[in-house]
């Protein structure tokens, strides 16, 4: 390497951390304004050579059945994941290099991927924005913190996004879930517009075809889905948002960004005299070698709670528990999307058979947009904020069918025309729903590890008794029989939807950041990922986290040009 | 859409890909290893099961899913598969599994005096009438008592169902013609006085 290209011998403009949703927007954003950027991305390069969307299961040794595989040994958390699989396990990390711990009794699943792109391989897609409900909540209903900004300071940025990202959707006019930029919206089956009809006629409530990052028409450049219908396998023709495929390669482009793979943050560098940050130290997953880095400004977007620990772990003389820390909040207010209730039934007046397997299959569902505590409606007795429902119906072949023989082959092929919704409930933002370092426990590169207390209360509780008693409620409306309802909250992370321990407000005494993620403590750190939410909101949050990095990036722009 | 279709789509995106280059027709119709080859070779002996069991299993799971017009669980190496898989299942799953199949030897011969895997055809529908369905054990003047059959019964048939759709013979069975799964979404397309008590059918600009 010539010594003008070794990245250590000179200063970025900005050190990005992680390249996945709100990395690759902020390298993308950076470079495209002109300044010098460096990604540090602690996984590998990803190729399209490793996606395996159009592989039968047949082809793969234990065709991913349940416990069968070797590779589940060094990934007993990571398999709690549907998406991870045998197809694609090497993508998500290896559990007995990446530890965490947790109190006893409190278990929590830590679901995450170290390669470059992150989760944006293998993500949900949902891409729902917030409303002032959830910006505004505490203002509603006295719990917590408002957000410090509003709708309307991040509207024309989710505007951006979208326009960018390729969200297919639906609008519908409902406050709840302000409408965005959509392309052509998939289509539903008969049995969800025959729900839609009945939810909106039988309780006024609005279910939408899930807004989802997969384009369904040529856009910048991607070819519309072609419905294969596994995109947490990749695909080949890059039709999900992924960001090594789309934001990175647009930073790449400029000729203004350098990717270093293999590089795990272990934390950021400050200078005590100015109180400003130089860079970051990592260690090189190739050598092992520690090394440093130098920036101008140093951007956290490794993750929500890979993002609050590289600054727990750079605590100085000046910044004692962390930096940032100076509100002692820096890994408080954990949140994660409560799931596990739902129902369950069958259409039998839908006669359909299931789509043959090289049939089109779509990779999205229906969405029941939050009606509980809305502004309009009543307040529930029993619990604050809200849930919105994700879910399908359509005709499925039909492997539980009774019997055997040539009648049960039979029964198979016929199908069952399935419907079910589960709920993804609001995570309220708790002080005692903290990470902190654990001072015995180091991953595999010696950087000193996670200790995650995080349990859901009685909010999430009683949220989800009503979410699966209103789901079988929805079900029964709409005609269906065999209905099953299951009501109860799984284990936290199960949603894999980490929010907050950087919280961001405008009093430097109760919150981390100030609204434009930056640390109130040190002024060119940034904390640009789902660390900074407020509070979870019931909606996928990837797409805001989205928006406001744009809107902080633009920003720093703003402060670089003058 | 077609495979021709498919393929040209890809080429025309393929240069968006960030990081390395790759024939467009290995990434379309990536098959890589196919592991089923491996269960269809001649010399194929069972590594978990013992003969006794793997005979057993053959001759059940060809009961539960025969040849039709399409092959059956023995023509797709239900057998093979699961002895494979079983092979590296913690032991209380393979416990549980060859204690049902056990199960199986155990009622036939009660009833017929002869191994499961030895029973007429007559005999072992008659068997499988009995074990198919959920039903309870009531005796004169004795308690009611639940009958384990189903219970075996209903384990080793999600086994032998989840092998027998996973294989190349299930893959066809539902629909696979071998490319990648492709067309245009069938969503609903019906009037609104098409479906029962609706008021409107799909939404305007829906693909």
């Amino acid at each position: 390497m010539r010594f003008e290209d070794d990245p250590l011998t000179r200063s970025y403009d900005a050190i990005v951390v992680g390249s996945g949703a709100t990395g690759g927007w902020a390298a993308k954003r950076l470079t495209e304004a002109g300044l010098e950027v460096v990604v540090l991305e602690a996984g590998r390069n990803v190729s399209p050579k490793e996606f395996t969307e159009h592989k039968p299961a047949f082809q793969l040794k234990y065709r991913d059945m349940a416990e069968a595989g070797d590779w589940r040994k060094t990934r007993p958390i990571q398999t709690q994941c549907y998406a991870c699989t045998e197809y694609n396990y090497d993508w998500f990390v290896d559990d007995t290099q990446n530890p965490y711990s947790t109190p006893a009794g409190k278990p929590f699943t830590w679901q995450r991927l170290r390669i470059v792109g992150g989760r944006t391989l293998c993500w949900g897609r949902q891409s729902y924005r917030l409303s002032d409900l959830d910006f505004k909540a505490a203002s509603h209903d006295g719990y917590g913190q408002d957000w410090p900004i509003s709708y309307a300071d991040l509207a024309p940025f989710y505007d951006i996004v979208e326009d960018y990202v390729g969200i297919s959707g639906s609008a519908e006019g409902n406050d709840v879930l302000p409408d965005g930029r959509f392309l052509p919206a998939m289509k539903m089956t008969c049995g969800e517009v025959h729900f839609r009809n009945a939810m909106a006629k039988s309780f006024g409530r609005t279910v939408t075809i899930g807004r989802s990052a997969i384009i369904t028409q040529v856009h910048h450049g991607r070819a519309a889905c072609h419905n294969c219908g596994a995109c947490e396998r990749g695909c080949i023709s890059y039709s999900y948002f992924s960001s090594p495929f789309t934001t990175l390669k647009d930073a790449l482009d400029t000729g203004k960004c350098r990717l270093l793979t293999n590089s795990i943050v272990a934390h950021v560098e400050t200078d005590p005299l100015s109180n400003r940050a130089t860079g970051v130290t990592y260690i090189d997953g190739n050598t092992r070698e520690t090394k440093t880095i130098r920036a101008k400004t140093v951007i956290l977007c490794a993750q929500a709670l890979e993002s609050t620990r590289i600054l727990l772990n750079s605590a100085t003389g000046r910044h004692k528990a962390g930096l940032g820390n100076s509100s002692g909040l820096l890994g408080r207010g954990l949140m994660d999307h409560s799931v596990g209730s739902g129902a369950s039934g069958e259409l039998p007046q839908f006669t359909d058979a299931p789509d043959p397997l090289s049939g089109p299959h779509r990779a999205n569902g229906i969405y029941i947009v939050r009606y509980r505590n809305t502004r309009q409606g009543p307040r529930h007795s029993n619990f604050i904020r809200g849930y919105g429902f994700q879910g399908s119906a359509g005709a499925v072949f039909n492997q539980e069918a009774g019997g055997f023989g040539a009648a049960y082959k039979k029964a198979v092929k016929t199908g069952i025309y399935r419907i079910s919704v589960g709920a993804f409930g609001e995570s309220l933002a708790r002080n005692d729903n903290f990470v902190s370092i654990d001072p015995k426990l180091k991953d595999a590169w010696g950087i000193p590890a996670l200790h995650i207390s995080m349990t859901h209360g009685e909010n999430e509780r009683a949220m989800h008794e009503d979410a699966a008693e209103s789901g079988a409620e929805m079900l029964e409306a709409a005609g269906a029989k065999n209905i099953e309802l299951r009501s109860m909250v799984s284990e936290p992370g199960m949603a894999i939807h980490e929010l907050g321990t950087a919280r961001m407000g405008n009093d430097p005494k109760t919150s981390v950041t100030d609204s434009f993620c930056q640390l109130h403590d040190v002024n060119n750190v940034f904390a640009m990922d789902g660390a900074c939410f407020v509070s979870s909101g019931c909606q996928n949050p990837t797409l805001t986290m989205m928006a406001i990095t744009v809107r902080a990036c633009d920003r720093l722009i703003d402060r670089f040009k003058r | 859409m077609n495979r021709r279709e498919l393929l040209r789509n890809s080429l025309l995106t393929f240069g968006a890909a960030a990081t390395v280059s790759v024939p467009v027709e290995a990434l379309v119709f990536a098959s890589g290893d196919d592991a089923s080859r491996e269960l269809a070779r001649p010399n194929w002996k069972p590594v978990f099961l013992s003969a006794h069991q793997n005979e057993t299993l053959i001759v059940l799971s060809e009961t539960i899913i025969p040849v039709t017009d399409t092959p059956g669980a023995k023509d797709a190496f239900v057998n093979r598969f699961l002895d494979l898989v079983l092979s590296v299942l913690p032991a209380n799953t393979q416990q549980e599994f060859v204690g049902s199949l056990a199960w199986f030897d155990t009622g036939s011969m009660a009833r017929y005096k002869m191994a499961f895997a030895d029973l007429s055809d007559e005999e072992r529908q008659d068997f499988m009438n009995l074990v198919a369905w959920p039903h309870t054990h009531i005796m004169w003047r004795q308690s009611e008592a639940g009958f384990p059959g189903f219970e075996h019964f209903s384990r080793l048939k999600r086994w032998i169902a989840a092998a027998y759709y996973s294989s190349p013979a299930g893959f066809k069975e539902q629909g696979w013609d071998g490319w990648p799964a492709r067309g245009a979404l069938r969503g609903c397309d019906h009037q609104p006085e098409e479906h029962q008590d609706d008021k409107q059918g799909g939404k305007p600009g829906e693909i």
